[in-house]
Order: structure tokens, then C-alpha cells, then sequence
């Protein structure tokens, strides 16, 4: 029996039994407003349960709702991204100042030892330029890392994230002024004549 | 009325519960106002619009989902692809539980790693009883040994009120697949075993070909002494000789969860650093190194160095199949936090005479520590580094910055470093010899004036 007859016989059958209540009983429902409004309640629930039933049974391409991902690599991160997320997560209030103070430091170490590596710095000498601010041309970045009166970053630091995206810029061109080139002294890995190697185990003659 | 985004999420295989989904939870206070709303108006037949609702509460109340009774079958097209190549799953799902199931949805636990790149692996349907419903899909292969072992069902009552999750076990299905490693090699030291064999190091001893010279020593045999020096100076010297050596590196592959980073390609670094053990296991064997393979990791990988073609194929597979290089990160270490990537067992492990390779991402500073605590402790350390660092937004730069920085920490430290990219190592500045052909440093007292 195919669909529509089985909603043609459904409508029939429930016709009839209309029809026959009606007939025993004349003035069984009186159609005023609350009839019909509860009628529409009716209506409404049956059909409702109705397309329901059809959507279960006669659709094979339904939507996978709630099923958890397959088939999909997992989501790896890519370095640098969690402390782009702990910038994002900061505030700039009072209340955050610790945890800004957590990623100034960390910028700040990254800064000092690209100098060191990049610019020949002494570590001293990086560690000063930082602080006083002359190891960069941008002033946000530099002022971000900059000593400052403890006051200054324990109160409100409104553009917090854009400062610390602009120090972690201007850090990352430390590197690209020098990429390609030698690494300002330091000392290569290399195997052979390294005095400061300890000797290995080799056995004497 | 919402549902979590995903259902299943923390069952363990076998594992399954009932849970209700909340849908109906407004329908009593609805069904409650329609009946106080016919009774303020003074009509009776107005009520029986509030049974309705109290119809699809009580409904949501008893109602549960069905438990499914399902015969499962999966096939798969090719259980030992190369790389790259696509592989057919098709699953089929039968009802027997000998009744309607009016809900049924499905999802095929696709091991981690592989990614679906044709059709889908999860499917929604009814199924009456004795019917069966498929999926098939296709994934690419990556390396790895991938278990197809279980598949997340959901069923749910025809209302949507309550569903049953449950993960359930199926015919074990495997599919390995094993890259081809081309073999290369890295910068070696002259740390070496007693071992006579044939890496040239710089020990002397019995070999054939001249090392050099030193001062004469009481004891020396008569035969080694350069008779022609002392004729042409009066000074007595002794010729020392060759003598290659056996040697033993241990490839330390850095398997943490925080090595567990992509430089936006979607395979970890890991991925790259087996392959770059794989490929020095091949380059190193053909040297006649003895090679042993250690995973910095929670998860232990441990074989100790050895030679032969059956040891070279145990380390192979090793990298390829083995938990520690998988493509999910290890879990977070709970209690004993000291050796929470177990280098404090690796430290004792590793033998004395062993050189390290450590093959890492170096996206953090632990690997550097590892290298140092390896080469203070007398190891000759060579740092194999994938480059998995992506230069898109500043603070992506800022952490190619760092890494930079601590590559060239290592080689402050006189710690060989390579930078490792897909077609093998890239030599840089630092990566001077190969195995077996660099300059040779006398250790056993000679010096240049000797040489």
C-alpha cells in the first residue's frame, strides 16, 4: 500500500468516526472559539507526531546530530598559538595584572635572548635594552616591556593584546633582520677540534 | 530543549548509558496553563487541549530508547596501504533486536590520524527489524598501525526524549601502513664502543692505516716505534694507527603532547620526527651503527641498540606502529610528575657509550634540557629538528623566533644541530661530517704537535 493511500484511508477512517459520533450524538461539540482552539491543539500535536514519524522512517539522509566527529585529524595546535590565547583570555583590569604580568615576562625573556642571538648582544646589555625600551622602534612594544612604576601595571592596561602582538612582532623581526645569516656569536656544534668538549669514551691505545 | 554537540563523548569500548535529552521539558508547564486558562474562561472542552500536552509529557516521562541488538560488519578495501593511497571502509549495520528501531544513528570509530576524504562514516536512519543499513567511505593512509574496533551507536524513542549512547565493540579490522624511510644520516661524535668495527673514530689502535704520532711511552711495543724519526731527530716516538670502532646511537624521538603541534599542515610534529628517526635508522645501519630507539614520552619506547637486518625491521616498526608515535597525543600524567616524560627512566637506560640523536620540534625548552643533561653526562648529542613552526601571525613568528633561539643554545653548548626537512636533513652551518667521515680528534693523549 503505498503512502498516500495509507494517509487517505487514516483521514477516512477518522472521518467516519467523526461522522458516526456526531450522528448518535447531535450537539456532541459545540464549535465556539474554545472547541476550536483546542481542536487546533489537537490538530497541531497529531500532525506534529505525524512528521515526525515520517522524518524517522522514510528519510535515510538526516542529519547526524549529536554524533561526535569522525574522520577528522585532531585538532593539533601551531606554536605561538597558546600564548595568542592567553593574551586573548587576559582583561585589562586590575584583577588581571598577574596574569599580564606572566606574559610581559615571558615576552620580555623572548626579547632579551633574540637579542642576544640576533643582535650580538651581551646578556646584560639585551636585558637593558629592554628595559629602558631602545631595542625596538615601535614605542607600543617597547613601552609594553619597558620598566615602568609597578602602579602603572597593576592598574587598568587598556590595548593590552595589541601591544603584546606588537612586541611579539617586533621581536619576531629581530630574527628577520639576520635570517640567513650567520648567528652573531655563537659558537657551531661542530664536532671536531671543540676544546670544551668533554672527551668522549673512546678507548686508549 | 538543546543537546550537547557531542553524545559518546568519554565511553571506553563496551561502555553505554541511558540519558535523557531534556526535549519535553517545557511540555508539563504548557499542558498546566491550557487547563488554568479553559477553567479561568469557564470551558470544559478547552481542557482537553492541556491532555494533549499532558499526553507528550507523560509520553517523555516513560518512555526509553530502544536497546539496539546490532550485527555489524565492516570491510575494508586494503589493510596494508602505501602513503597516500585511499582505503575503502563499508560498514553495514543489522537490526536484530526484533523490533523497530524508529532512531538509529551511527558513527564508525575512525582511528585517530586518519581522515575521511570521500563519504561519510556516520549515518541516521530507522531500521526495522532483520534490515540492514550501510555507509562507505574513504580515507587516505598515514602511517600508522589503525585499529578499526568499534563504532558509537544512538537510538532514541520516537519522541526524542530519552536516547541510549553506547560504544560498542566489532570485529577488529587493521590496516598498517608503513612509509618508506629513505635512509640518510647526521653528524656523529667519536664516543664509540670498545668494539672493533668500522665507523672511523678517533680511536687508535691495531688498524692498518696511519693516525699519527706521539711521544714514546715505557711499554710501547718496539714495533710501533717510528724507527726513521729517531734516526733523522734522536727522539723516539710511537706511530699510532686506525682503529674504527662500533658505534652506538640512540635516535630519542620527542613524543610529548607538547611536541604534538603542526605548522598548519594538520600532521603533528611527531609524524615528521618518526620519519626523520625512520630515515636515520636505514642511514645509520648502513654505517654499522648499532641503533637503539627511545620516545620521550609518557608512553615508553625503549629498544636498545643493536645491529642486523631483523633489529633494523623491529625499530622500523616500531616508529611506524608503535603507541608512543601515534597520532593522539598522550593523556595528561597524573600522580608522579618527576619523570613525567620518562627521561629519568631513559637516563638509565641509555648506555654509556651511546651517541643521541634527538629527533624534536624543539617548540620548548625541554628538549634542549634533555640534550644538555645528555651531553653532560658524556653522550656525544647531535639535535635532528622538523622545522613545525608557521610564520602567519606575530606570535607564530615570535615562536619561530624562540625555537631559532634555542637551536642555537644547543650549539653554544656544542651540540651538532640539523635542521630536518621532508626530503631529509638539511645541513646547516653546524652539520659538518656525516657518520664516518669526519676529522678525527686524538683522545688518548697525542696532541697536534704530534700529528
Amino acid at each position: 500500500m503505498s503512502r498516500r493511500r495509507r494517509a487517505l484511508l487514516a483521514v477516512g477512517i477518522a472521518s467516519v468516526v467523526a461522522g458516526v459520533a456526531l450522528t448518535l450524538r447531535p450537539g456532541l461539540v459545540a464549535f465556539d472559539w474554545a472547541t476550536l482552539a483546542t481542536l487546533g491543539v489537537w490538530v497541531a500535536a497529531l500532525v506534529g507526531v505525524g512528521l515526525a514519524a515520517f522524518e524517522r522512517f522514510e528519510r535515510d539522509d538526516a542529519p547526524p546530530g549529536g554524533l561526535p566527529r569522525v574522520g577528522e585529524r585532531p585538532d593539533y595546535g601551531v606554536p605561538g598559538d597558546e600564548l595568542a590565547a592567553a593574551v586573548a583570555e587576559v582583561g585589562a583590569g586590575e584583577r588581571d595584572a598577574a596574569d599580564r604580568d606572566r606574559v610581559r615576562e615571558r615576552l620580555r625573556v623572548a626579547a632579551a635572548d633574540a637579542l642576544e642571538r640576533f643582535a650580538g648582544d651581551a646578556p646584560g646589555e639585551a636585558e637593558r635594552r629592554v628595559a629602558d625600551g631602545s631595542w625596538t622602534d615601535d614605542p607600543d612594544a617597547a613601552a609594553l616591556l619597558a620598566d615602568a612604576d609597578d602602579a602603572v601595571h597593576e592598574g587598568v592596561e587598556p590595548e593590552f593584546d595589541r601591544r603584546a602582538e606588537r612586541a611579539a612582532a617586533a621581536v619576531a623581526r629581530l630574527r628577520d633582520r639576520t635570517d640567513g645569516g650567520e648567528p652573531s656569536g655563537s659558537v657551531r656544534g661542530s664536532r671536531a677540534g671543540d676544546p670544551d668538549r668533554p672527551a668522549g669514551g673512546v678507548a686508549d691505545d | 530543549m538543546t543537546e550537547p554537540a557531542t553524545v559518546g563523548a568519554g565511553l571506553d569500548r563496551g561502555e553505554g548509558r541511558l540519558e535523557r535529552t531534556g526535549r519535553w521539558d517545557g511540555i508539563h508547564g504548557l499542558a498546566l496553563a491550557a487547563t488554568v486558562v479553559a477553567i479561568l474562561v469557564g470551558k470544559p472542552v478547552a481542557i482537553l487541549a492541556g491532555l494533549a500536552g499532558v499526553g507528550f509529557a507523560a509520553y517523555s516521562r516513560f518512555a526509553e530508547a530502544p536497546e539496539p541488538e546490532l550485527a555489524v560488519e565492516r570491510h575494508v578495501s586494503d589493510t596494508d596501504p602505501a602513503p597516500g593511497e585511499t582505503v575503502r571502509v563499508t560498514l553495514t549495520v543489522e537490526n536484530e533486536s526484533g523490533a523497530t528501531l524508529p532512531d538509529l544513528r551511527f558513527a564508525d570509530d575512525v582511528p585517530a590520524g586518519l581522515e575521511v576524504v570521500d563519504g561519510t562514516a556516520r549515518h541516521t536512519t530507522a531500521l526495522r527489524p532483520g534490515k540492514r543499513a550501510s555507509i562507505a567511505y574513504e580515507f587516505a593512509a598515514v602511517r600508522g598501525r589503525h585499529e578499526f574496533d568499534s563504532l558509537t551507536v544512538v537510538t532514541r524513542d520516537v519522541s526524542g526524549a530519552s536516547r541510549r549512547v553506547a560504544r560498542r565493540t566489532t570485529d577488529r579490522s587493521t590496516v598498517v601502513c608503513r612509509p618508506a624511510y629513505e635512509d640518510s644520516s647526521v653528524p656523529l661524535g667519536d664516543l664509540a664502543t670498545r668494539l672493533t668495527g668500522s665507523q672511523p673514530v678517533s680511536a687508535t689502535g691495531e688498524g692498518l692505516a696511519f693516525h699519527s704520532l706521539r711521544e714514546y711511552r715505557a711499554g710501547d711495543p718496539l714495533g710501533s716505534v717510528d724507527w726513521n724519526r729517531f734516526a733523522k731527530d734522536g727522539e723516539l716516538a710511537t706511530r699510532r694507527f686506525d682503529q674504527p670502532r662500533t658505534v652506538k646511537v640512540v635516535l630519542l624521538v620527542d613524543a610529548r603532547a607538547a611536541a604534538y603541534v603542526t605548522a598548519g599542515d594538520g600532521r603533528p610534529a611527531v609524524d615528521a620526527c618518526a620519519h626523520a628517526a625512520g630515515a636515520l635508522v636505514g642511514g645509520l645501519a648502513e654505517a654499522d651503527c648499532h641503533v637503539g630507539l627511545a620516545a620521550l614520552s609518557p608512553r615508553e619506547c625503549w629498544l636498545p641498540p643493536a645491529s642486523g637486518r631483523s633489529h633494523r625491521e623491529r625499530l622500523l616498526d616500531a616508529l611506524t606502529t608503535h603507541d608512543a608515535f601515534g597520532w593522539r597525543p598522550p593523556a595528561a600524567t597524573r600522580g608522579d610528575t618527576n619523570d613525567a616524560d620518562g627521561f629519568g627512566r631513559l637516563l638509565t637506560q641509555i648506555p654509556g657509550d651511546a651517541q643521541v640523536v634527538v629527533c624534536s620540534p624543539v617548540v620548548d625548552d625541554r628538549p634542549v634540557e634533555a640534550a644538555r643533561a645528555l651531553d653532560a653526562r658524556g653522550h656525544d648529542v647531535t639535535v635532528a629538528s622538523p622545522d613545525a613552526t608557521a610564520d602567519d601571525s606575530a606570535y607564530r613568528r615570535l615562536a619561530a623566533t624562540e625555537r631559532r633561539v634555542r637551536l642555537d643554545e644547543c650549539r653554544r653548548a656544542g651540540i651538532a644541530v640539523v635542521e630536518w626537512t621532508d626530503g631529509g636533513r638539511r645541513p646547516g652551518p653546524s652539520a659538518g661530517a656525516t657518520a664516518g667521515a669526519e676529522t678525527r680528534v686524538a683522545t688518548d693523549g697525542g696532541d697536534a704537535r704530534w700529528r
